[in-house]
């Protein structure tokens, strides 16, 4: 899949966060909610979690499963956890390429 | 203020998410920051359906889809047991097995239309044309086995007896399903390992026909040709359910 076709525009960081919370296991939507508002202390909205998931499912990064009563889980697909093992280790990199300069800045 | 805030949504969209949807809004009160975050999500979703082609088009065909793919599976099942039961019945009971095997047909035709019309928008002419030439077959097929119920051996058209209409039909739904297979593989929208594996059955119960004609040992014979025609069922069947998988999030998901 080509970078083009994961463009996620100004859903990227909400995608991001919803595919780290699927990453230990399946979760319905207002699970996700809780998990990104528990790991990152900031609130995930109904609206653009649900904008997000419809990005992520289109993408094929995603998968819905059977619904358990009106709650419908979403598991990351084998493409969305190589999509996230990439893009987080490349905010890795990014962010030990920061702190070696402010290491570098502040000796 | 939840149902105003969901009506706010699209249709195609509600459907899709609706309900589970609604199930998260009713997980906790909703603040200023939960309305507002609503709001853009439901203008999102309305901007994205207009700026997105394929919601029509998927949207229209999903009808196309659900007839396209109960059609094959419960077709290409019909098709095959009438097929194999006529073949087998040597006590002249065979007239149960061709209504079957016409039914069967009659749905491969409804599966050629729905399916086609689905992939259309992909490949127009190719998909239109993998349609054409199978159905017309099928039509023909038809014609025959109606000839065979009806006049068992004498000719129906011109020198023609009902079993050869039947065959020329057969024939000619084969080298349309090859071509069905083809517009499959290139329109990328149903299983491509079961058109692969349509064409290949294809153009095996072509190869094993010509190949056993004369046949000293019959039984091997109509035992290969059990196998492709079993072949060629399944392929029709598992294109049926991937069809059936379909989900119809690119209806409304943006581009």
């Amino acid at each position: 899949m080509t970078d083009s076709k994961l463009e996620l525009g100004r859903f990227a960081e909400p995608s991001l966060l919803i595919l780290v919370s699927l990453s230990d296991g399946p979760k319905h939507g207002y699970a996700i909610m809780t998990d990104v508002e528990a790991g990152t202390g900031r609130p995930l909205g109904p609206g653009t979690l649900y904008a997000a998931l419809a990005r992520l499912e289109e993408r094929g990064l995603i998968e819905a499963l059977d619904p358990v009563e009106r709650r419908r889980p979403y598991r990351l697909t084998g493409l969305g956890a190589s999509v996230l093992t990439d893009q987080l280790a490349s905010l890795e990199a990014f962010a030990k390429l920061g702190l070696r300069r402010l290491g570098a800045q502040n000796r | 203020m939840i149902g105003l805030l969901l009506a706010l949504y699209p249709a195609p969209w509600r459907r899709r998410y609706g309900e589970e949807f609604q199930a998260v809004l009713e997980s906790r009160p909703l603040g200023p920051f939960d309305v507002a975050d609503v709001l853009l999500g439901a203008l999102d979703a309305r901007l994205a359906l207009r700026l997105s082609d394929r919601v029509t088009e998927h949207g229209g065909h999903l009808a196309m889809l659900r007839i396209g793919g109960f059609g094959a599976i419960i077709g290409s099942a019909l098709w095959f047991i009438g097929i194999a039961g006529g073949s087998a019945a040597d006590d002249g009971s065979d007239t149960a097995w061709l209504v079957l095997a016409m039914l069967g047909s009659v749905g491969l035709l409804l599966a050629l239309a729905g399916l086609s019309g689905f992939q259309a928008h992909l490949e127009p002419r190719l998909a239109w044309a993998a349609f054409g030439i199978p159905a017309l077959g099928t039509v023909v097929s038809v014609a025959g086995m109606v000839g065979m119920t009806l006049m068992q051996d004498e000719p129906i058209i011109g020198t023609w007896s009902g079993w050869g209409v039947w065959m020329l039909g057969l024939v000619t739904t084969l080298l349309g399903s090859i071509l069905f297979a083809v517009a499959t593989i290139r329109a990328d929208v149903f299983s491509r390992r079961a058109a692969v594996a349509l064409a290949v059955s294809s153009v095996a119960i072509f190869a094993i026909g010509f190949g056993t004609v004369g046949a000293t040992n019959e039984s091997l014979a109509r035992l290969l040709t059990a196998g492709a025609l079993g072949a060629f069922a399944a392929s029709w069947m598992s294109l049926g359910v991937s069809a059936l998988r379909r989900r119809p999030i690119r209806a409304i998901a943006p581009a």
